[in-house]
């Protein structure tokens, strides 16, 4: 039976800056592992910034961009687009890969389709949540502790 | 002293986009710093993204004389404008130019002075005051990012935009100047709601008061974003590194 998580805060005060990742709030996301998959994406808050670096990948597994603190390192198979609240990150098609928008300075919301190492989908908008199909994750860090942790082998509390 | 420091002050004119500001020397091969929104036109399309055209007629005018001017930065990378700034290069050797100050030794209260082109001045103009504070603060063009920035109450106008602001001291530059913090007041999202609402006509005299003192209307304090944005620009470092 699927678990669902909903409107916690997880390592974080109401009212303080943080990322929304499927209906819940935290100050630290990380999808897959830096260095070990291939894909990896990592969404923290340091001295009040919302930064987010990784590897993106196409559907077949292909390396479409890497971002390192919210700045794309140059590539040729994708394009950044600066908005009014944050930046979209689309294919050379002009498809949208990753979104990001800040709403009040406040809440960092992340869209997007994130596709792992065999192009299997790790995360995907639905109705408008950030949702997490495929560990392993991270959902909240503060100095060792760590909130919620997901494995390979599971899907996000929310992916129900 | 002063002398030098109006030498390596230059105005900063973009014909195509009709923009003017100010812009100043860092070191001897012709290198100008400006802020970006000097030299781009800035618009958003209907999905919300934000598209910047760089000036191709960049003019920068110093010491009377006038030198067409080369933009040195990567006009696909977002850093130059998240950051504001730009970097010029002129063909000519400049008469005089600004040290950069060690950035990790500024303090709060210390006096400051702002060299640049306001309004219809053809002479760069001194103003001078203190760092009031160092702040961190949102990005003007995306809130995603924050600017390590110079709170002075030196007083900046347009024009002075992309002029240096210079420890008194010893005139070491610390900060590129950028803007006016301006009065977000309730009064003022309703005037400007009011001259811009449609069916409504507001004779021209009275909007143009109305849009006069909203544009002026400043509470005294100025920001200057701290050099290290523009000294870090990947292309900027290769070329002054040795071209």
């Amino acid at each position: 039976m699927p678990v669902f998580m909903r409107g916690n805060y997880i390592f974080v005060e109401p009212g303080r800056k943080c990322f929304e990742v499927s209906s819940n709030f935290t100050n630290y996301l990380e999808l897959g592992i830096q260095g070990i998959t291939k894909y990896y994406l990592e969404a923290k808050i340091v001295s009040d910034e919302f930064k987010i670096s990784g590897i993106l990948l196409d559907k077949n597994g292909e390396v479409l961009c890497r971002l390192k603190d919210n700045f794309i390192e140059k590539s040729e198979d994708c394009n950044k687009e600066m908005t009014q609240y944050g930046y979209r990150i689309k294919d050379k098609d002009g498809n949208l890969v990753f979104e990001i928008q800040v709403e009040n300075d406040l809440v960092c919301y992340l869209k997007g389709t994130i596709y792992g190492d065999s192009g299997e989908i790790v995360t995907q908008d639905r109705e408008g949540e950030f949702i997490i199909l495929k560990g392993p994750a991270i959902i909240g860090k503060s100095g060792n502790a760590i909130g919620i942790k997901l494995d390979q082998s599971q899907t996000s509390p929310n992916s129900g | 002293m002063i002398n030098k420091w109006k030498l390596s002050t230059g105005k900063v004119i973009c014909r195509d986009i009709g923009k003017t500001g100010s812009g100043f020397f860092i070191g001897d091969r012709g290198f100008v710093i400006t802020n970006n929104h000097v030299v781009t036109r800035m618009s958003i399309d209907k999905t919300g993204a934000i598209r910047l055209d760089y000036s191709k007629q960049i003019l920068v005018k110093t010491a009377g004389n006038t030198y067409g001017a080369s933009l040195v930065i990567d006009e696909n990378a977002d850093q130059p404008v998240v950051y504001d700034y730009a970097i010029l290069r002129l063909d000519v050797a400049p008469n005089a130019y600004f040290d950069v100050a060690d950035l990790s030794e500024i303090s709060q209260g210390e006096e400051v002075l702002a060299i640049g082109y306001p309004l219809d001045f053809d002479e760069p103009i001194v103003t001078n005051g203190v760092i009031s504070a160092i702040i961190s603060r949102p990005s003007h063009i995306n809130p995603l990012h924050r600017i390590r920035t110079f709170l002075t109450d030196t007083l900046i106008t347009y024009g002075n935009s992309g002029g240096p602001l210079v420890k008194s001291s010893d005139g070491k530059v610390i900060g590129i100047t950028t803007m006016s913090h301006e009065i977000r007041d309730e009064m003022r999202e309703r005037l400007l709601k009011y001259i811009n609402l449609p069916g409504i006509e507001v004779i021209p005299p009275v909007r143009d008061l109305i849009t006069f003192v909203l544009k002026y209307q400043t509470i005294g304090f100025n920001y200057a974003i701290s050099m290290e944005y523009a000294m870090s620009d990947h292309i900027f470092k290769s070329l002054e590194g040795g071209d």
